[in-house]
């Protein structure tokens, strides 16, 4: 039994008596894919910012490859490799495209303390920004200014930021939250990629896409887990169905 | 030690303390509602204090400058955010800061021209001038407990007002969510115009005062917004809760400074800011900025 | 942000320094004095551009280290005979970055409003030590009565005091510390500090510990900011506490704002523009009798830019040169 890339133990968070995140037990392996599904409310994101370090628990533990990494700020989570795509667009608007990958691709890159020489000088960092350009489409808009983007191309700048990071375990935030259809169908297949040498933990809506790629569901209702399986095991579930699927499948069995 | 002194040492410094929350709640209400950090705040309580000396010399007594001295505040506070602040609301920290510190320049010649460059004292209300004794040598002045006791009031009279009134409840909603209570119809533009005229008011109150008990000098607003930033760095920003405690841990603080290291009086309170800021960089209370 | 400005404005700019190259040549004492000040001024109003708009610290104590390094060279300044520059300065220098990196260490930690008043109570708490201690002439002030020169060996090679010495150098150091500025934003330290500018929250999610950069950031500036202090003290040779004060901290950020924030040379155009109206509130041909209460009139000036200018001088210039180059195509 290998330890998994990342993994939760009865992670919790309270704020002021709401729990928000209640004794959740979360698992995902390197090359797989674990969605998070459930309604508005169920502590999706919260769960997110527990695994990203932008809260800090107050039960639980978090684990990375085995460490324990509870309680690490931001930037400790980032630097071991564990990188965050933001439902809300979370990017630099004043800076172009470009200069927005170069600084996730320099944040790998060891400190940046370094004061003389031009930043475009680094050659490495130039190339891990390139790369990430390109697996999204992007090279084109390099020298855009980000505010400038569609919606669209800004999601998609999102995800080149985090792939500049070259993180082993990927949380994604609703990806294709307002993208249309071609869009979307860009980034499920560029996650399908990511999932070959990647841990991916994602949240979505889009139940479709859920079902396409996921390796497995935890459906989050009220903060807890309702259920977590593969993808035919929640399809089947009558706990599912009644709290969250319900209409969504009836919807889909009829289309 | 003697425990008489030490006493009379802590009432002062309850005493300043108590000053000090008047300030620096009005300070805090006006950001933590309006999002305006107000520099001339400070001006606002060097203006009470003027008002107290002119008002006294015009009625002949303190008390009765003190009542007309309030709503004059208010009034004054309503214009100003007319004129000015107004424009704030949508700017960012720098341009609030510089537009107030422009306000500081132009009161504080004015204040040259009107009262000029002397210092001034303004003499007790003839019931409050006693002392009470409180041994052979030592007594302790009454004006100064009625200084204490009507911050006091004015702290509960604001406590009731925010927690159990309409308008208090608009005011903690403001705080909260400034586009909601907009949507909500309430009228923000008199919302805040009260805001700040109160937060002025208490400023100029606590001015008017402190007057008999501080000396009456130009540059006694500067003076007492840099303690009153302080307080609410140590209180945290929005909390009046926190603006009470933090001004009585510096009010002691310096009190007690002054007494037990008397070279380093003025920067004891800048140690007790530096050591909370060392703990918690958003104060006791706080909820950010 | 700019960091380097685009090559029509920069071509302005340095016609402009040769053009100030030679005002010593035909003008009197009282104008190389003043223009010596804009320089100096402007150096202090670029430093705290670098924090105000590179890094997004908005300092309002920025004066403690201009007013600190100036004290500092009173105090290893002698009556007798004139220090030499070359170890006057660094330790000036080191000084003024001790105190950056302590207040900073304190202040970083806090953001937005917190920090504007923590580094406002900082600098009064370093005004007060001068001005109530006699370590330095008090609420006097203090002097320093010869000029320092620059000397290698037993060689001079600079002697301060001498007719358009202070002058010359002052324009070559900030022409040099704005190269030295922009050497710093275009490096990756420079990256990341704007970055933190633009969203802090995002850098820390990208693996960056904003504090440190922040805090390199604010001692850079207050060594910067000593230096600009340290030329002030040379100009009248008198250093009295309020060069520590709010209202100097206040008028820097007056001059950063009025500028341009963000743009580096903005500033300095700023702190000549100020320095002048200043001149031209004092003007009695002009204003007559509100001479007197020419503060009056600068507190209105302030309010004015603040809401009418708020992107300055240099960020018209640039915008202009932008409407320039977009009207050619």
């Amino acid at each position: 039994m290998t330890t998994p890339l990342l993994a939760t133990c009865d992670l919790s968070i309270n704020f002021g008596g709401l729990l928000a995140v209640h004794n959740l037990n979360l698992e995902v392996a390197m090359s797989q894919v674990h969605a998070i599904i459930g309604p508005n409310g169920a502590g999706k994101t919260s769960l997110f910012n527990l695994l990203s370090g932008d809260l800090k628990p107050t039960h639980g533990q978090v684990f990375h490859r085995g460490e324990d990494i509870t309680g690490f700020p931001p930037y400790r989570v980032s630097a071991r490799g564990i990188g965050r795509s933001y439902q809300i667009t979370n990017i630099f608007l004043e800076f172009t495209c470009r200069q927005n990958c170069w600084l996730a691709a320099r944040a790998r890159r060891g400190s940046a303390m370094r004061f003389v020489m031009p930043a475009e000088i680094d050659k490495d960092t130039a190339e891990g920004t390139d790369k990430a350009l390109a697996m999204t489409n992007l090279t084109d808009l390099a020298n855009m200014p980000a505010q400038a983007m569609s919606y669209g191309e800004q999601r998609q700048l999102e995800i080149a930021m985090l792939l500049a990071l070259e993180p082993e375990v990927l949380l994604l935030d609703e990806p294709l939250a307002g993208l249309g259809g071609n869009e979307s169908q860009a980034v499920i297949d560029l996650i399908r990629r990511l999932a070959f040498d990647h841990g991916i933990v994602l949240i979505e809506h889009d139940m479709d896409a859920v079902f396409a790629i996921a390796d497995r569901l935890t459906v989050m209702v009220n903060g807890e887990m309702l259920e977590s399986g593969t993808p035919e095991m929640i399809r089947a579930s009558e706990n599912v169905r009644q709290a969250y699927l319900g209409d969504e499948l009836d919807l889909e069995t009829r289309a | 030690m003697d425990w008489l002194f030490l006493l009379i040492q802590t009432l002062n410094g309850v005493q300043y303390g108590l000053l000090l929350f008047l300030i620096a709640s009005g300070l805090s209400i006006v950001f933590g509602i309006m999002g305006v950090i107000n520099l001339a705040h400070g001006s606002f309580y060097m203006i009470g204090a003027y008002l107290a000396f002119t008002l006294t010399e015009l009625t002949g007594s303190l008390l009765y400058a003190i009542l007309l001295g309030i709503p004059m505040t208010m009034v004054l506070g309503f214009v100003v955010e007319r004129l000015f602040i107004i424009h704030l609301y949508h700017r960012d920290h720098l341009q609030q800061v510089l537009l107030t510190f422009g306000l500081i320049l132009i009161f504080n010649e004015l204040q040259q021209i009107i009262w000029g460059g002397d210092p001034n004292s303004v003499p007790m209300p003839t019931m409050l001038t006693g002392a009470i004794p409180l041994s052979d040598t030592l007594s302790y002045p009454v004006y100064r407990l009625f200084l204490s006791g009507v911050c006091l009031v004015l702290a509960g009279a604001m406590y009731v007002v925010i927690q159990h009134t309409r308008l208090g409840m608009r005011i903690r909603a403001g705080a909260s969510n400034r586009a909601m209570i907009e949507a909500l119809g309430i009228n923000i533009r008199l919302l805040y115009s009260i805001v700040f005229a109160i937060g002025v008011a208490l400023a100029g109150t606590a001015g008017m005062l402190a007057a008999p008990v501080e000396t009456v000098y130009p540059g006694m607003g500067e003076q007492i917004l840099i303690v009153s930033f302080v307080v609410v760095v140590i209180g945290g920003i929005g909390s009046i809760r926190g603006a009470f405690i933090g001004a009585l841990a510096i009010g002691l603080a310096d009190v007690y400074g002054q007494v037990f290291l008397p070279d380093l009086a003025s920067v004891a309170v800048y140690g007790v800011m530096a050591g909370v800021l060392l703990w918690r960089p958003t104060g006791l209370f706080g909820r950010g900025a | 942000m700019t960091v380097v400005p685009p090559k029509n404005v920069l071509l302005a700019l340095v016609i402009f320094v040769i053009a100030l190259a030679f005002v010593p040549l035909s003008a009197d004492k009282y104008w190389v004095k003043l223009v010596t000040r804009m320089f100096v001024l402007g150096i202090f109003a670029m430093s705290l551009d670098f924090i105000v708009g590179y890094t997004g610290l908005v300092s309002f104590g920025h004066a403690a280290f201009f007013g600190l390094a100036a004290y500092v060279l009173h105090l290893v300044s002698r009556e007798d005979e004139a220090v030499n520059l070359l170890w006057a300065l660094p330790i000036c220098l080191l000084a003024s970055g001790l105190a950056a990196a302590v207040i900073g260490a304190l202040s970083v930690r806090t953001r937005g409003i917190y920090f504007i008043m923590v580094t406002l109570a900082f600098a009064q708490m370093l005004f007060y030590f001068f001005h109530d201690s006699d370590i330095a002439g008090g609420s006097d002030g203090a002097f320093i009565y010869i000029k320092p020169v620059i000397e290698i060996g037993n060689v001079p090679i600079l002697d301060l005091d001498e007719r358009g010495a202070l002058y010359f150098f002052s324009l070559v150091s900030l022409v040099a510390l704005y190269a030295f500025l922009v050497m710093i934003l275009r490096s990756p330290f420079g990256q990341v500090v704007q970055g933190i500018k633009v969203n802090e929250h995002r850098m820390r999610a990208l693996g960056y510990n904003t504090y440190y950069y922040k805090l390199v950031s604010f001692i850079i500036a207050g060594v910067l900011g000593g230096y600009a202090g340290f030329l002030f003290a040379c100009i009248d040779g008198f250093v009295p506490p309020e060069l520590l004060g709010w209202r100097e901290s206040g008028l820097a950020l007056v001059m950063v704002i009025l500028g341009g924030v963000g743009t580096l040379f903005g500033p300095v155009l700023g702190a000549m523009a100020l320095l002048g109206v200043e001149e031209l509130f004092r003007e009695r041909h002009i204003f007559g009798p509100l001479t007197a209460h020419w503060q009056i009139l600068l507190g209105t000036f302030v309010i004015v830019v603040v809401l009418f200018m708020s992107n300055g001088i240099g960020g018209q210039l640039l915008r202009f040169s932008r409407d320039q180059k977009a009207g050619e195509r």
